[in-house]
C-alpha cells in the first residue's frame, strides 16, 4: 500500500519542474513502447492479451485488465510492471528501464495519460491537413530582405533569431550554382566571363531565363523527379523475363523530360501519370505518361504491385505514409486501415499492356507500356509467352485482415475513397468512354501495314529456306563422290579452354549474355536469341567467328583484348571439321523437306490474302459509317482464313506424315502422336471449308470499351488546388533541391510523425503561389532562384561567428547550403567541360556498362535496383525502390572513381588538348576556367605552376616522351578531383 | 616528405581494438555531419552508431559462407534413415503422414509465385551414406569427408525454416524478410553499421563469389538499404588485377607521379579548407583520399596468394582443379579478417552452372560434384583459423536458402525446395563445437526441436560481435520482431 515508488522520489526532485511538464505521449511515451514493449506486445503478438500499440488499447488493456489508469500511476498496471512491483518486470529479458523514464510515465498517466492516440480529434488540426493560406508577406527590418517575399519570410525568422545572413556570392560562384542547379552541368569559360564582366542590372535574370529555357534543364529535373517517382528500368530474370517494371518504360522519361521542358502545369502531369488513359486514350505522347503505373508492374504478385502503386502515388504527390494503413489504422495520423483499402480501389481495374509502335511489330523490341482499366481476370497466359503467368485482376477490393492477403474480409467490400482526414473536393467518379483505337488498338490503319510487312518478312524467309534447300541438294550430289571429311577437333580440350580465359564470366551460366553460353558444343551450335553461333563447315559464316574477329560489333570479348589469330585459327578450324550431315542423308530428307517449304509458301500467300480480307473488313467494320458491303467484305474475310488455315493444315500434315514415315513405325509414339495430330488439324480444317464459318480472327487484342474513370477521379483530387498536401510537397522537393535542404524535413512525411516545417508560413505562400501560377514549375524555380537568399555566400563561417553560435544547423537559412554533386551531375560535367558530352536527347535506355563508348548525359542510361553506372553507384546513385532524397556520402571509392576512372583520365587527357600546349601561367588560367568557370587565384597560380614544373620534372624522370603533356594533363585530372568541382557552392 | 605511406596491412592490433577504436573512417554520410550538427543545437535526441561494441564481444570478425541454389539437408548433416525404410511409399502410407497436414504447411510458406508449388509425396531414400565422427560422433554424410574431419569444431542447427519456396530465399536468407515485402538492410550491413573499422585500407564489408542474380535479391543480400549505400558489401572480383572497380592505379602511370598527384589536390582542397574552415566535409573528403591512395596498394594486396605457403595453398585445395576457385575466395576470405575485415560473405554456386545446388533432378550427380567443390576448403579454413588463432575471434557461418524435399521430384531422382525445416551450420567466434542443435520431424519434413528462422542466425552473428540489433535501430524505419531474431543461446560458449 505505498503511495509512491521510492525511485520515482528519488527521481523526481531530480528533475526540474519544466521537464515534467514536457512530458508527452508523442515524445516520451510512444517512443519508449515501441522500442521496448512493441515486439510482444503489438497488434499481432499480444503477450498476455495485452496490446500497447495505440492509447486506446492500453487503456482497455489486456487478460490482467486495463494497462493505464488516467490519473493513477499506482493503479496502473504498466507502471507496476516497468517498475518491477510486479513480476516479471517489464521489459522482459531487458534492462529495467531508467528512473528518469520511469519518472516521465508516472507524470504521463498522472496527468490524465494524454490523448494524441484519438486521430479524429487531431485531424482537424494537423497542419498538413489543412489548406495552405497565402500568409501575408511579413514586415522586416532589412529593406534589402523585404522586395522578395522568399526573402522577407526568412528574414522574419533572422531577426526574430538575430541571426545575420551572408552577403552575396561572387559572380562566378553564382553562374556555377545556378548553372548546375538548373541543368547539371557548370557553365561555360566563355559564359562564366561573360557574366562576370556584364553589370547590367538584369544580367542574373536573363542568364536565369537562359538556364530554364535548356533542354538541359529538362534532363536535370527529369532525373530528380524521376527519383521521386522511382523510376526503373524493367529488370528480371537475365534477359529474358520480365518481373518488375515494364519493357520501354524509358518513353516515360522522355514523357517525364518533355514535359519539363514546355513547363507542363505539374497538376496535367500528375493526371496524366494517374490516367493519362483516360485522358487522352489515343494519344501516345500522353498514354507513355502512365508508365508511372507500369513501374510498378510485378510478375508474381498483384497484391505486391498494388501495394507499391498505392505507397508510390501517397508518398510522391501527397508525402503521407499511407502505407502504414495497410494492416492496422494509422499509428500518427488519422487514417483508419479502410482508408488504405479505399485508396487501393482506385487503382483496382487497372492493368498494363504494351500498345504497338509504328513500324515494329515485335513488343519485345519496342512498344508503348501503358495503364488501361481491364475486366476482372484470372492468372492469365504471358504475352510474351513462356512459362510463367502475369497476375489477375480481381473483381473487387477487399479489406486485408492485418494485411494478410489471405485474409480478405469479405463482408467489407471497399468502394474508391480517398481519406477522410484530407478534405479536398468530392471524389466523382465518371466512366470514361473509349474510342476504337483505344479499346482495339490494332485496328489503326499503321497496325496494317506493319502485319503485312511481317507476313511479306515470312513469305521470304521461306523462299529463302527453299533456294537454300535446293542449294544443299545440289551440293550434296556433289559431295558424294568427293573423300570422307578429317577429323574432328576436340571441344573439350581444345577449343573450351580458349573461351575459359577471356568469355566464360559473360558467356557461362544462369545470366549469359545475348543468351549464348560457350561451356560445350551443343550450346554453341545452338547458339542465343542471334541464332546458332557456329555452323558446322562454316566458320565464316559463323557468328562466333565473325565477333571474335570484329567484323560484326560489338568485338568479343566486351572488355578485354582481342583473341589472338592463332586461337581464332583453331576456332575456325574446329568449326570447318565439325560433322556434318552425311550427303546420303541429304539426298534422302531434302526432297520431302522441299515439298513441305513448297507447301509453307503457298500458306503463306493464302494467309497474306486472308490478312488483306481481315483488315478491310475489320476496318470497315469499325469505321465511321460502315459501308453498305460490309457483310461481303465478313464473308471474304472468314472464306479466306478458312482456306489459309486448310494450307497451313496440309503443310503441318505432310510434315508429320514424313516424320512419321521416318520414323520406325511403331517405335516413336510421339511421331505418331503428331501425324495423328496434324491429321485432325487437316480434318478439322476441310470440315470449317464446308460450313460457314462463325467470325475470323480479330487483328489483335480487345480490351473493354469504357474505362471506370476511378483513377482519372483520384489525379483530379489530388491535383487540386483544395488539396492540402500536393502543392506543399512538390514545393517542398523544389527547394530541398536549390536549398540543399528541405522546409518540411521528413519529404515524404507530413504526417504527425512527421516534422513540422521550418518556415510554415513560407511554405504555403509558395504552395498557393505555385498553386495560382499555373502549377507552373519554371515560374516556382524563377522564383527561388532569383531570390536573396538563394544567392547568398555558402561559406562555413569560422567558430565564434554570432549566427553560427545560434543556428549550426543553419535551419533558418542565414546562409546557403554547399551540397555535393549527384554521380550523374559529376559524370555529366567531366564529359562537359572536356567537349565530349553528346547532347542527343531521348530513346531507350543505354547499356550500364558501356559508358566509356557512350558519351550521353547519364539520365539516358539503364537503371533498375540492381545495375546502374557504376560510376553512379559509388556517389550514391538513386535507389529506384525509394529514394526521395538522396544520400550524400564522401567515401574512399568515390576518391578511387574520380582518380582512377578511363573517364576522367581520358577526358582530362581530351581537355588539354583543346586547351591547347600553353606555357604554365596561360594554361593554367584556361585550366581552371574551362573546369571550375572561375579563374585561378594568386595562390592557386603559383601552387600550379610549380606543380607544373615539378610534375613534368617527375615525368621525364619516368621516361615520358613530353613531360610537359603529362604534367599537363595531371593539372586538368586534378582538377577534376578538387572538392570544388564535386561541390556546388 | 611523403604524405602517403603504404601501408599494406594497416590492421590495428588486438589490444587496441578491444580498447575500442571507435569508428574508423570507411565513409561519412553528410546527413551524420549535420546530425551532430542539429545535435549540438539540441534538436536531436538520435545519434548513429558510434563504432563500439555494445557489450564484450566474443568475435571480431564473420566469414558468411552462402552455397547457392539450396544444399540438401537430407545428404548433408541431418541423416533420416526413415527415408531408406519407406522409399518409393508417398507419405501418406508412412506412420509419418501427419508432416502433410502440419500447419507449418501453409502457414510457413509464401508462395512466390501466387500459385501452390507441389508437395512432392514419394520418399526418395538417402542418396549418401552417413557415418558418425570426431568425438561429438555427429553424423555427416560421406559427400562431406574433410569436414567431417573438424565436426568438433562446428555447431550444426538442424532446425532451420524460411518462408519463401523459391530461390528469393537468398535473399530472405540474408535481410529475414521475403523478397514480396521488399528490400531491407542486410545482416552484413547492420555489422557494418554498428562496428567500427579496424583497418582503415580495406573496406570493411567484403562479398566474395559469384553474385546473386537480381530477381533472387541481387545486391539486396549485401545492401545496406536504409542504412545507405555506404554500408552495403563491396563485392571484390576474382580478378586479382582488378580486384575492385576503381581501385587500380591507370596502366603506365607511374605511383610516385600519382602520389604526386594526389599531393597536389591535397593542396588545392586544403585551400578550400583554409576558407571554409568549418565544413567537415572538405576536411573528409582530403581524408578520403588519403584512405584511397593506401586501397590502391592494401587491396590487391590481399590476393597476393603467392606469399602463402605451399602447404597452406593446398590446405585450400588451390592445386586441384575443381576446389580451385572457391578454396581462393575462402583464402580471400581468411586474409581479409586477418587484416580485420569485420564481415566477408563468400557466395558458391552460380559460378559455373547457373542452378548451383539445385538439384531438381539427379541429385546424387550434383551435390556430390559440387561438395567435391567445397568440401576440402571449407574443412581447410577451418583448419587454418585455428592453426593461428583466429578461430576464437573469427565466426564462420554456413548457409543456403533452404533444404531439399524428402520425396522426390520428377522422374530422375532429385529433390524440390524445402523451406520448412532444413541445416546450417556455424564454427568459431565463441561457440560450442561439436553439437547438433535441434532436430526436423522423422522424414526431414519441419523442423521441429528448437525451431530457428533465419534471423535468429543473424542474431546470433551480433551477438557474438558484441552488438544488440535493437540499439541499432534507426528512427522512422520500424523493426518487427522477426526482424532481430533470438540468439541461438544453446550453441554459444
Amino acid at each position: 500500500m505505498r503511495a509512491v515508488h521510492p525511485l520515482v522520489l528519488a527521481c523526481a526532485g531530480l528533475i526540474a519542474p519544466a521537464a515534467w511538464a514536457q512530458t508527452s505521449y508523442r515524445e516520451n511515451i510512444r517512443p519508449v513502447i515501441d522500442a521496448q514493449c512493441n515486439a510482444c506486445h503489438n497488434a499481432e503478438v499480444r503477450q498476455g492479451g495485452l496490446d500497447l500499440s495505440t492509447r486506446a488499447k492500453m487503456l482497455r488493456g489486456g487478460d490482467r485488465g486495463p494497462a493505464v489508469v488516467p490519473g493513477d500511476p499506482e493503479g496502473s498496471l504498466l507502471y507496476a510492471y516497468l517498475t518491477h512491483q510486479r513480476q516479471p518486470g517489464m521489459p522482459l529479458g531487458g534492462r529495467k528501464l531508467p528512473a528518469e523514464t520511469i519518472a516521465r510515465f508516472a507524470a504521463w498517466i498522472r496527468d490524465g495519460a494524454g490523448t494524441e492516440d484519438a486521430p479524429a480529434a487531431s485531424a482537424s488540426s494537423h497542419w498538413a491537413f489543412q489548406p495552405p493560406r497565402r500568409f501575408a508577406v511579413p514586415a522586416v527590418r532589412n529593406p534589402e530582405w523585404q522586395a522578395h517575399p522568399v526573402d522577407a519570410f526568412l528574414a522574419a525568422e533572422h531577426e526574430r533569431l538575430g541571426l545575420t545572413p551572408k552577403p552575396e556570392a561572387d559572380r562566378y560562384t553564382l553562374l556555377r550554382r545556378l548553372s548546375l542547379d538548373l541543368t547539371g552541368l557548370p557553365p561555360t569559360p566563355e559564359e562564366a566571363a561573360a557574366f562576370a564582366g556584364d553589370r547590367s542590372p538584369d544580367a542574373y535574370e536573363q542568364a536565369v531565363d537562359r538556364l530554364l529555357d535548356s533542354p538541359r534543364y529538362g534532363e536535370r529535373w527529369g532525373r530528380h523527379w524521376m527519383d521521386v517517382w522511382r523510376y526503373s528500368d524493367w529488370y528480371g530474370s537475365g534477359l529474358r523475363e520480365v518481373r518488375n517494371s515494364h519493357r520501354h518504360i524509358w518513353r516515360w522519361r522522355d514523357w517525364i523530360v518533355a514535359s519539363l521542358n514546355e513547363d507542363k502545369s505539374y497538376a496535367r502531369m500528375i493526371e496524366e501519370m494517374l490516367a493519362g488513359d483516360e485522358i487522352a486514350p489515343t494519344d501516345p505522347a500522353t498514354l507513355a505518361a502512365t508508365g508511372f503505373l507500369a513501374r510498378n508492374w510485378y510478375r508474381f504478385n498483384r497484391n505486391v504491385w498494388l501495394f507499391d502503386t498505392v505507397e508510390s502515388t501517397s508518398a510522391a504527390f501527397l508525402g503521407v505514409t499511407l502505407k502504414c494503413a495497410r494492416c492496422h489504422d494509422h499509428k500518427y495520423d488519422p487514417f483508419p486501415q479502410q482508408d488504405y483499402y479505399r485508396f487501393r480501389a482506385f487503382f483496382e481495374p487497372h492493368d498494363i499492356r504494351i500498345d504497338r509502335i509504328p513500324g515494329e511489330p515485335d513488343q519485345k523490341k519496342d512498344g508503348l507500356a501503358r495503364a488501361y482499366d481491364s475486366e476482372p481476370k484470372d492468372f492469365g497466359p504471358d504475352p510474351e509467352g513462356g512459362g510463367n503467368k502475369v497476375p489477375p485482376v480481381y473483381a473487387k477490393t477487399y479489406l486485408f485482415i492485418r494485411g494478410d492477403e489471405n485474409e480478405p474480409d469479405k463482408d467489407q467490400e471497399m468502394q474508391p475513397g480517398t481519406p477522410r482526414a484530407l478534405g479536398g473536393p468530392d471524389v466523382k467518379i465518371a466512366p470514361v468512354e473509349l474510342p476504337v483505337e483505344a479499346f482495339y488498338p490494332d485496328v489503326r490503319p499503321f497496325v496494317a501495314r506493319d502485319l503485312m510487312q511481317v507476313a511479306q518478312a515470312g513469305r521470304a524467309v521461306a523462299e529463302e529456306k527453299l533456294a537454300s534447300l535446293r542449294a544443299s541438294l545440289d551440293d550434296a550430289r556433289r559431295r558424294v563422290s568427293e573423300p570422307p571429311p578429317p577429323e574432328p577437333v576436340d571441344f573439350k580440350s581444345r577449343i573450351h579452354p580458349i573461351f575459359g580465359q577471356r568469355c566464360a564470366p559473360c558467356h557461362e551460366g544462369r545470366n549469359s549474355r545475348g543468351g549464348l553460353s560457350l561451356a560445350s558444343e551443343q550450346a554453341i551450335l545452338t547458339g542465343g536469341r542471334s541464332g546458332p553461333a557456329a555452323v558446322p563447315g562454316k566458320s565464316g559464316s559463323s557468328l562466333l567467328v565473325q565477333l571474335l574477329r570484329g567484323e560484326k560489333q560489338p568485338r568479343m570479348p566486351l572488355n578485354g583484348p582481342p583473341v589472338p589469330e592463332a586461337e581464332i585459327a583453331q576456332i575456325v578450324e574446329w568449326i570447318d571439321r565439325l560433322p556434318r550431315k552425311s550427303p546420303e542423308e541429304v539426298l534422302r530428307e531434302t526432297p520431302n523437306l522441299i515439298t513441305a517449304t513448297e507447301k509453307e509458301i503457298a500458306a503463306i500467300q493464302a494467309e497474306i490474302q486472308a490478312l488483306e480480307a481481315r483488315i478491310r473488313a475489320e476496318h470497315a467494320k469499325y469505321s465511321r459509317t460502315p459501308p453498305a458491303d460490309l457483310d461481303t467484305l465478313t464473308a471474304e474475310a472468314k472464306k479466306l482464313e478458312r482456306q489459309a488455315n486448310l494450307l497451313r493444315a496440309e503443310e503441318n500434315l505432310f510434315r508429320a506424315q514424313t516424320q512419321m514415315n521416318e520414323a520406325l513405325a511403331g517405335q516413336d509414339q510421339a511421331r505418331d502422336r503428331n501425324a495423328a495430330a496434324a491429321k485432325r488439324n487437316l480434318e478439322a480444317a476441310v470440315a470449317a471449308l464446308s460450313k460457314p464459318a462463325d467470325a475470323y480472327s480479330p487483328l489483335g487484342p480487345s480490351h473493354p470499351k469504357i474505362s471506370t474513370g476511378r483513377r482519372l477521379a483520384l489525379a483530379r483530387w489530388i491535383a487540386s488546388h483544395e488539396n492540402p498536401l500536393t502543392a506543399r510537397v512538390a514545393v517542398n522537393h523544389i527547394w530541398m533541391r536549390h536549398f540543399g535542404a528541405p522546409l518540411v524535413p521528413a519529404v515524404t512525411d507530413f504526417g504527425a510523425n512527421g516534422k513540422p516545417p521550418t518556415h510554415p508560413a513560407l511554405l504555403d505562400w509558395l504552395a498557393v503561389e505555385f498553386m495560382e501560377s499555373g502549377w507552373s514549375m519554371k515560374k516556382l524555380h524563377r522564383l527561388l532562384v532569383t531570390s536573396r537568399a538563394y544567392r547568398m555566400e555558402s561559406a562555413t563561417p569560422p567558430p565564434g561567428d554570432p549566427s553560427a553560435a545560434i543556428d549550426a544547423g543553419n535551419t533558418y537559412l542565414w546562409r546557403m547550403n554547399p551540397r555535393r554533386l549527384e554521380g550523374e551531375a559529376i559524370r555529366d560535367s567531366v564529359l562537359y567541360v572536356s567537349g565530349a558530352l553528346d547532347l542527343t536527347m531521348g530513346g531507350p535506355e543505354l547499356h550500364e556498362v558501356k559508358d566509356q563508348d557512350t558519351p550521353r548525359r547519364s539520365v539516358y542510361f539503364h537503371i533498375t535496383p540492381d545495375a546502374q553506372l557504376e560510376f553512379l553507384k559509388v556517389f550514391d546513385g538513386a535507389d529506384p525502390t525509394a529514394c526521395y532524397r538522396r544520400t550524400e556520402s564522401i567515401a574512399p571509392q568515390q576518391a578511387l572513381a574520380l582518380a582512377n576512372s578511363t573517364l576522367s583520365l581520358e577526358q582530362a587527357r581530351r581537355l588539354t588538348d583543346r586547351l591547347g600546349a600553353h606555357p604554365g601561367q596561360e594554361f593554367v588560367r584556361r585550366a581552371f576556367f574551362a573546369v571550375l568557370a572561375r579563374p585561378a587565384s594568386e595562390v592557386e597560380m603559383a601552387k600550379s605552376t610549380a606543380y607544373l614544373e615539378r610534375q613534368a620534372a617527375l615525368a621525364r624522370e619516368n621516361g615520358a616522351p613530353d613531360g610537359d603533356l603529362r604534367a599537363r594533363q595531371s593539372l586538368v585530372h586534378a582538377l577534376f578531383n578538387r572538392d570544388e568541382f564535386v561541390t556546388i557552392r | 616528405m611523403r604524405l602517403f605511406v603504404p601501408n599494406a596491412c594497416g590492421r590495428i592490433n588486438r589490444r587496441q581494438w578491444l580498447s575500442g577504436t571507435g569508428m574508423g573512417f570507411t565513409g561519412l554520410v553528410l546527413s551524420a555531419l549535420f546530425q551532430q550538427n542539429a545535435a549540438a543545437s539540441g534538436h536531436a535526441a538520435w545519434a548513429p552508431p558510434d563504432g563500439k561494441p555494445h557489450f564484450a564481444p566474443k568475435a571480431k570478425s564473420v566469414i558468411w559462407i552462402f552455397l547457392q541454389g539450396g544444399v540438401s539437408h537430407l545428404e548433408s548433416f541431418d541423416p533420416k534413415p526413415e527415408l531408406n525404410r519407406f522409399a518409393g511409399k508417398t507419405i501418406a502410407e508412412t506412420p509419418h503422414q501427419g508432416v502433410l497436414d502440419s500447419a507449418f504447411v501453409k502457414k510457413n510458406v509464401v508462395q512466390f509465385t501466387g500459385i501452390d508449388r507441389k508437395l512432392m509425396t514419394t520418399v526418395l531414400p538417402l542418396q549418401v551414406g552417413f557415418r558418425k565422427h570426431g568425438q561429438s560422433g555427429i553424423e555427416v554424410s560421406d559427400w562431406w569427408p574433410h569436414l567431417a574431419g573438424v565436426v568438433d569444431d562446428l555447431a550444426i542447427i538442424r532446425s532451420v525454416w524460411t518462408t519463401d519456396n523459391d530461390h528469393a530465399a537468398q535473399l530472405q536468407f540474408h535481410t529475414g524478410r521475403h523478397i514480396f515485402q521488399g528490400y531491407f538492410p542486410s545482416v552484413g550491413s547492420w555489422v557494418h553499421y554498428g562496428l567500427g573499422s579496424l583497418n582503415e585500407n580495406i573496406p570493411k564489408f567484403v562479398v566474395l563469389g559469384p553474385p546473386v542474380p537480381p530477381h533472387l535479391g541481387g545486391a539486396g543480400v549485401s545492401g545496406g538499404n536504409y542504412l545507405g549505400p555506404q554500408h552495403a558489401g563491396v563485392h571484390l572480383s576474382g580478378d586479382p588485377a582488378n580486384p575492385l572497380p576503381y581501385a587500380t592505379r591507370p596502366d603506365g602511370l607511374p605511383a610516385r607521379e600519382q602520389e604526386s598527384e594526389f599531393e597536389f589536390i591535397r593542396e588545392l582542397n586544403e585551400l578550400d579548407a583554409a576558407r571554409y574552415p568549418a565544413d567537415a566535409s572538405i576536411r573528409a573528403r582530403i581524408k578520403s583520399y588519403e584512405m584511397a591512395f593506401r586501397m590502391q596498394t592494401a587491396v590487391p594486396e590481399v590476393f597476393e596468394f603467392a606469399k602463402e605457403p605451399e602447404h597452406i595453398r593446398k590446405n585450400y585445395g588451390l592445386d586441384q582443379e575443381n576446389t580451385q576457385h572457391f578454396g581462393r575466395d575462402l583464402l580471400t576470405a581468411r586474409r581479409l579478417v586477418e587484416r580485420g575485415v569485420r564481415f566477408v560473405q563468400v557466395f558458391h554456386g552460380y559460378r559455373t552452372d547457373g542452378n548451383g545446388w539445385d538439384a531438381h533432378s539427379e541429385l546424387q550427380k550434383n551435390h556430390s560434384r559440387l561438395c567435391g567443390e567445397v568440401d576440402l576448403p571449407l574443412a581447410g579454413l577451418i583448419r587454418d583459423l585455428k592453426q593461428r588463432g583466429l578461430l576464437d575471434e573469427t565466426l564462420v557461418v554456413w548457409g543456403t536458402e533452404f533444404g531439399r524435399t524428402p520425396g522426390v521430384e520428377g522422374l530422375r531422382e532429385g529433390r524440390d525446395h524445402h523451406p520448412f525445416g532444413f541445416s546450417c551450420w556455424m564454427a568459431g567466434g565463441g561457440l560450442k563445437g561439436g553439437v547438433a542443435h535441434g532436430a526436423t520431424d522423422e522424414l526431414g519434413f519441419h523442423a521441429v526441436e528448437h525451431r530457428h528462422y533465419v534471423t535468429d542466425l543473424h542474431a546470433t552473428v551480433l551477438h557474438q560481435l558484441g552488438l544488440n540489433p535493437r540499439k541499432l535501430e534507426v528512427p522512422g524505419q520500424k523493426r518487427l520482431d522477426i526482424d532481430f531474431g533470438e540468439p541461438i543461446r544453446e550453441i554459444i560458449g
